[in-house]
């Protein structure tokens, strides 16, 4: 009965430790999970039915924030805007994604030079944007129009500073730098594929596009989706570094909601709080369509998706 | 056998063309920073402006130098209205301070979470995981506004304890690297260590942590260029504390005078270029080790 007593405060004292490890490893994050993500979203949900007076700073409540979120996202500049965002979304996507499979193989299948390409796919990660930005601009506001004129002889302006080829010269900057994580997890994943799979795909005759079609891309398409369905908030969050580039570039030509948005916080932030009010409503209102939409496309691309089997 | 699949490999025209793109690519990239690297040592007036491709007639490396001493941010306070100016040693300390500070919180944060689910099986661990899935899923947008006046009323606005808390978020795609590491984690490690009387942080600590160290350094390395290369948090949650990312963008984009010329310009992108890039080269092994992470289920 001693013993057995023992036996039990034993192993309560151990469970208690055990919890008191496991809390003192968990409070920090729990704490800023529920302050900077539960409580931060609370507060845009309150700030979206509040409207804050731009002299007295007083706070009343009210529906009419929301309507003016919604109304100002029928605006033509707006619109503008959200087709921008979305003819962009679709462009860079789908040519980084093919481009990324395309040199992921390459290097899973370990052809020449495969070693290097993969250190150089992954230098734009490492690189800061506003550096990339930088040597970008003057490259192609500077330098092409030179190699134009002097290889050429045509006398062109440069592809940011004249309309002309801004928007292919964002679109090509865009994917030009999306290749880092997505090649190095793609083709890591790939080197996972059994030897023996490969090796019998091979003595049936299968081309190397079939092998890819048959093989390679079904056991890397939860990756695949996971890129794809965490890509789609992009639509309405990307801006396409026309920030980081400056106001020069980012006329309305190419102006996208991500960009609306960013620009529109940062310039609150330093003035005053009137516009939170109607930020947070315009967020919510993107938020109630975007996130049914990743969940839909989530639930689909595993639907119709292949299977390794 | 690896002569064999050698071999057997052909060269179709996906990976011709594959190969042909690559090659652009290479000398796209490493071409525009091989030029941006001797533009920075060109001088404007008499080499830049007639010899825009070319190597430098002469190498000006007084180019670095100038923009250390005569490059300031000038910074507003948003209640008394009053102007301060930065300068590039008070940026370069806020960058380490920024950089290493949220790395350590970001990836400490991460790394302590994900042992805990992964290691204890209670009902919160599930709680935790199921968040971090449904953090990746579930987007939301446009709560930048509220988080400012959150951090304000908070008092964690502006200032350096407020944004490393800010940053010790365990959501993301690191948890599920480490969580996918401790799963697999051979728990005879820990079983011989607590039959030998070791207690949690023990085992934590000298058992669980040396063996994860690659993963985790490697994790700690992306994460401290992403902090240290981006300007845009620091920009909005630290006006009073600009880095040098931050300072070389507004070099970039609105520097008056002297500070206004190409090279220049370019001179402050290699200062925030080379660091980083230096750790790259010599760690690039471990960025590109065998990183890798499941799918989202659920």
């Amino acid at each position: 009965m001693k013993t057995a007593d023992k036996k039990n405060k034993g192993l309560s004292r151990l469970r208690r430790n055990d919890l008191i490890f496991y809390i003192c490893l968990v409070i920090v994050p729990s704490l800023q999970f529920f302050l900077m993500y539960v409580c931060v979203n609370v507060n845009a949900i309150l700030l979206a039915f509040q409207k804050i007076d731009a002299v007295t700073m007083e706070t009343t409540w009210t529906m009419s924030t929301l309507k003016e979120a919604f109304l100002n996202f029928k605006t033509p500049m707006m619109l503008k805007r959200l087709g921008n965002s979305v003819k962009m979304y679709f462009t860079t996507q789908s040519i980084s994604m093919a481009l990324s499979l395309l040199f992921s193989n390459y290097i899973y299948k370990k052809y020449p030079g495969w070693g290097k390409f993969r250190v150089i796919l992954y230098i734009p990660y490492i690189i800061s944007g506003v550096v990339t930005t930088t040597l970008f601009r003057f490259f192609v506001d500077r330098a092409v129009p030179d190699i134009m004129q002097d290889l050429f002889g045509l006398e062109m302006e440069g592809l940011l500073s004249g309309p002309k080829y801004r928007y292919e010269a964002i679109i090509f900057y865009t994917i030009w730098l999306s290749f880092g994580t997505s090649v190095l997890l793609y083709s890591n994943r790939m080197s996972s594929i059994s030897v023996d799979v490969v090796e019998a795909a091979s003595l049936d005759g299968a081309s190397g596009f079939k092998e890819f079609i048959y093989i390679t891309f079904p056991h890397l398409y939860n990756l695949f989706t996971t890129f794809l369905v965490t890509s789609i908030v992009g639509i309405f969050t990307a801006e396409y570094s026309l920030f980081t580039f400056g106001s020069s570039v980012a006329t309305m030509e190419l102006q996208t909601i991500g960009y609306w948005f960013f620009t529109q916080t940062y310039d609150a932030s330093r003035t005053s709080d009137t516009m939170f009010t109607i930020l947070s409503a315009t967020g919510i209102m993107i938020t109630l369509i975007v996130a049914p939409l990743t969940i839909f496309v989530k639930h689909t691309l595993e639907k119709i998706g292949p299977s390794e089997d | 056998m690896k002569q064999k699949v050698q071999q057997k490999r052909k060269w179709s025209p996906i990976y011709v063309l594959s190969l042909i793109v690559l090659i652009l690519y290479a000398i796209s990239l490493l071409g525009i920073l091989l030029w941006g690297f001797w533009t920075s040592f060109k001088d404007d007036q008499t080499d830049f402006r007639i010899n825009i491709l070319g190597l430098p007639k002469k190498w000006k490396f007084s180019n670095y130098s100038y923009i250390l001493e005569n490059f300031f941010v000038t910074i507003t306070d948003r209640e008394t209205g009053s102007y301060t100016r930065i300068g590039m040693a008070e940026m370069a300390w806020n960058s380490i301070a920024y950089s290493v500070g949220c790395t350590i919180a970001k990836a400490g944060a991460t790394f302590v979470t994900a042992y805990a689910c992964a290691r204890f099986r209670y009902k919160y661990s599930s709680v935790l995981y199921w968040i971090v899935i449904f953090t990746m899923i579930i987007p939301i947008v446009g709560n930048a506004a509220a988080q400012i006046q959150m951090t304000r009323k908070l008092g964690i606005y502006d200032n350096y304890l407020g944004v490393y808390f800010m940053n010790c978020s365990f959501t993301g795609m690191h948890f599920l690297i480490f969580y996918g590491i401790f799963k697999a984690f051979p728990t005879g490690f820990i079983e011989a260590a607590k039959m030998d009387g070791a207690g949690n942080w023990m085992i934590f600590l000298k058992i669980v942590t040396p063996l994860c160290m690659n993963t985790l350094l490697t994790i700690f390395v992306i994460d401290f260029i992403g902090f240290w290369s981006g300007y845009t948090a620091a920009l909005i949650y630290m006006p009073s504390y600009p880095t040098i990312a931050l300072g070389v963008w507004k070099l970039s984009t609105g520097a008056e005078n002297s500070l206004s010329t190409v090279p220049m310009r370019i001179c402050g992108a290699m200062i925030l270029f080379l660091p980083t890039f230096t750790l790259f080269l010599a760690m690039n092994k471990r960025f590109l080790g065998s990183l890798d992470v499941g799918g989202l289920k659920g």
